[in-house]
């Protein structure tokens, strides 16, 4: 009765072949793979949106509460105690410490996909789907906070009375670039975090330090002119310089500060993507 | 002519033992000349599985079979050694991977099945077949949070059960839900197989094995040690797990049968004077005696038994805590002996299993033994000529209470005892 099965269907030709095996040196994305599981994307988020204000009162109100917070605090100290220049006429402080907001998704996205496998281990060890999705969809996810936090933006411009500039159809650009580089060093952080949990205790600290060497509080501007090059080094120099001149109309970014911001955003993400690769393989065997 | 659909060629895969080092073990170790401890938990397995074989895969705990099985479903990699698989794959390992407290039963179909690697189409189309199978309808836009675990269970394994892959992998999933959904899931399973589906099932419930297997193979510290049809196979793999002797079974310490909690240590069926024997006359009662080590004792333990005949069939399942929840707490840390009496007069002729059931009562399983003992039941409990001359089907063979109540003596009937009639 099997046989007749085995020759009612196809032959081995029309049945996928796969062989497991030890892999070695670079392992290339299966990108067909990714596309035939695409819906996972989607439902990692619906879950991660849903599950993340749970049982809280006020929602999705913390996600803009806490940034507002730290703007106020920001304008207070940086602004209007140590009176740091925003660096651009006519821009008060309280709308320059906007830049704050791609910095807050970008800390979200590299915290949330540096703890992707191990959030997710229990799953991880009954069922393969492509390991890739858990970084991806965590990098992902508090884009829809950031959204929210926009609220935060469109408050201050109607206090001040005024309009974003048309620049404005750039920034997708740059939070782009954001979660390019929140993904890529997360992938790199995971993969690292899944054999040593010092990881762990070394991101908040790279966070920390990270907010004061990036333009965030104060403008590049604020740097002596023969360190700058070193700002552009950093991705996110780009998207925050980037974010506050799409919408502030601030100084934009040179072209070649952009370029390499980029370029090395870009750079880590394909080395993140490749070192996870490696890590992915074995990854249940140290969660 | 049969196409192969799994073929393994010296698969292996090696684990460390213990936790990743930190800097000062390492630095002690290498201090010492140490090398890492390692085990091969998957051991040079090389075997051929044919298209639309059933497939049983035994062996103890730790025998390696869930690393066989993990290996096969692409969770982890080999360390050496390789496998051809031919078809798509769609292992089982649990029920309910990634179900989400927070989402609905819808939600949580989607969600599984895209982990499951089903399409949105594909779910959408047998969305409605699931949630039938499922039997949750009512409650299916609830979030998962406020199901009980019954319907927790039935939801995730309708989903499961509704992939439809050349291969399927499935771990011990039947060791959650009631026997009403055990049954439907083994039911769903041998479909599965008869659709002429690869199945490779793990699993310690002999019976179902036996059910759903013509062939299987038999693990050993990660080496294959036997491979054959399913009786033999589950034969060796009884005899590797305890010896035997008439009426009576002891468990070494190096063939622990339960957990850290738990271990049994002996099961013996004895006649009425406590002498072990492996047949026994109905007309006499038998009793079974339970002996194992409890680390502690849990207020939801209970051990007990199914009683089967050789076909399969639970005569009756029967545990301690059945007739008063408060014998459980006369239970201390430390050796426990139990014992338990089938009357006089219940059982037929034929061979019946002790299949041993410990565990915590709604969360989970400690020992799920099948065949732990055999005996024989030669069946002499009647007083009348007529019962026990000849072989009578049934399990049981009760003698009821029996009444005349109402008999003709020639053309005039006589109606015996009047009260069962209603009074005008």
């Amino acid at each position: 009765m099997q046989s007749e099965h085995a020759v009612v269907r196809s032959g081995p030709l029309a049945r996928p072949h796969r062989r497991i095996e030890p892999s070695h040196g670079l392992i290339p994305v299966d990108l067909g793979e990714l596309w035939r599981y695409r819906e996972l994307l989607y439902r990692f988020l619906w879950r991660d949106f849903k599950s993340r204000y749970k049982q809280t009162y006020l929602g999705p109100f913390w996600a803009v509460f806490r940034p507002f917070v730290s703007i106020i605090l920001f304008s207070v100290i940086f602004g209007s105690l140590a009176k740091i220049s925003t660096g651009s006429k006519g821009v008060p402080y309280p709308l320059f410490a906007l830049g704050l907001l791609p910095w807050t998704y970008f800390s979200s996205a590299l915290t949330g996909t540096a703890g992707s496998i191990l959030n997710n281990g229990g799953m991880l060890q009954k069922v393969y789907f492509p390991r890739i999705y858990a970084p991806l969809s965590a990098a992902v996810t508090p884009l829809i906070d950031f959204a929210l936090t926009m609220v935060i933006a469109i408050g201050l411009f109607a206090y001040y009375r005024r309009l974003p500039s048309w620049h404005l159809v750039f920034m997708p650009v740059f939070i782009l670039l954001a979660l390019v580089a929140g993904l890529g060093l997360g992938l790199w952080f995971t993969g690292i975090m899944v054999r040593y949990r010092d990881a762990g205790y070394v991101l908040p600290f790279v966070i920390q330090v990270g907010m004061y060497v990036t333009p965030v509080v104060y403008p590049s501007t604020f740097i002596p002119e023969r360190f700058r090059w070193l700002l552009a080094l950093n991705p996110l120099t780009a998207v925050i310089e980037g974010f506050r001149w799409s919408l502030l109309g601030t100084t934009p970014p040179s072209i070649a500060a952009l370029l390499v911001s980029s370029a090395i955003g870009v750079a880590v993400l394909i080395a993140g993507v490749y070192f996870f690769r490696r890590t992915e393989r074995t990854i249940v065997d140290m969660i | 002519m049969t196409e192969l659909a799994v073929s393994a060629r010296g698969l292996s895969k090696r684990y460390r033992i213990g936790q990743v080092e930190t800097a000062m073990m390492q630095a002690s170790r290498r201090l010492r000349r140490q090398e890492k401890k390692t085990i091969w938990a998957v051991d040079d397995l090389t075997f051929d599985i044919k298209e639309g074989d059933a497939i049983a895969i035994i062996g103890r705990n730790g025998a390696g079979k869930s690393t066989l099985l993990k290996l096969l479903s692409r969770i982890t990699e080999p360390t050496k050694g390789y496998a051809d698989i031919y078809g798509r794959v769609a292992s089982l390992l649990e029920v309910g991977t990634g179900f989400s407290p927070e989402l609905t039963g819808r939600e949580n179909v989607y969600l599984n099945g895209a982990i499951l690697g089903m399409n949105r189409a594909e779910v959408k189309r047998k969305f409605d077949e699931i949630v039938e199978f499922s039997g949750v309808e009512q409650h299916i836009d609830t979030p998962v949070k406020w199901y009980s675990s019954g319907m927790y269970v039935r939801l995730a394994f309708a989903v499961a059960a509704h992939l439809e892959p050349e291969i399927l992998i499935v771990d011990e999933v039947l060791a959650v839900g009631d026997a009403e959904f055990q049954k439907r899931c083994l039911g769903r399973m041998s479909e599965v197989a008869n659709e002429g589906r690869t199945v490779l099932f793990v699993s310690h419930n002999m019976q179902a094995v036996r059910r759903l297997c013509r062939s299987g193979m038999l693990l050993e510290h990660g080496k294959l040690v036997t491979e054959g049809d399913s009786e033999s196979v589950i034969r060796g793999y009884l005899a590797s797990v305890g010896r035997t002797d008439d009426g009576q079974r002891v468990w070494a310490d190096d063939h622990v049968l339960g957990d850290e909690t738990c271990q049994v240590r002996s099961v013996s069926v004895a006649d009425d004077e406590g002498v072990p024997a492996a047949a026994f006359f109905s007309s006499r009662p038998i009793t079974v005696t339970l002996e194992f080590d409890l680390a502690t004792v849990e207020p939801s333990f209970t051990a007990g038994f199914d009683l089967a005949t050789i076909d399969g069939v639970v005569v009756f399942r029967s545990y301690l805590t059945d007739a008063s929840d408060e014998v459980g707490m006369k239970l201390k840390p430390g050796r426990n002996t139990i014992r338990c009496t089938i009357p006089a007069g219940l059982l037929n002729n034929g061979r019946y299993l002790i299949n041993l059931r410990i565990g915590l009562h709604w969360i989970k399983w400690i020992v799920y033994a099948d065949d732990a003992l055999q005996f024989d039941v030669i069946a002499d409990h009647g007083e009348s000529l007529f019962l026990n001359d000849q072989a009578r089907p049934g399990v049981v063979a009760p003698i009821l209470k029996w009444d005349v109540i109402e008999s003709s003596f020639g053309q005039d009937s006589v109606k015996a005892p009047t009260r069962l009639v209603a009074s005008p």
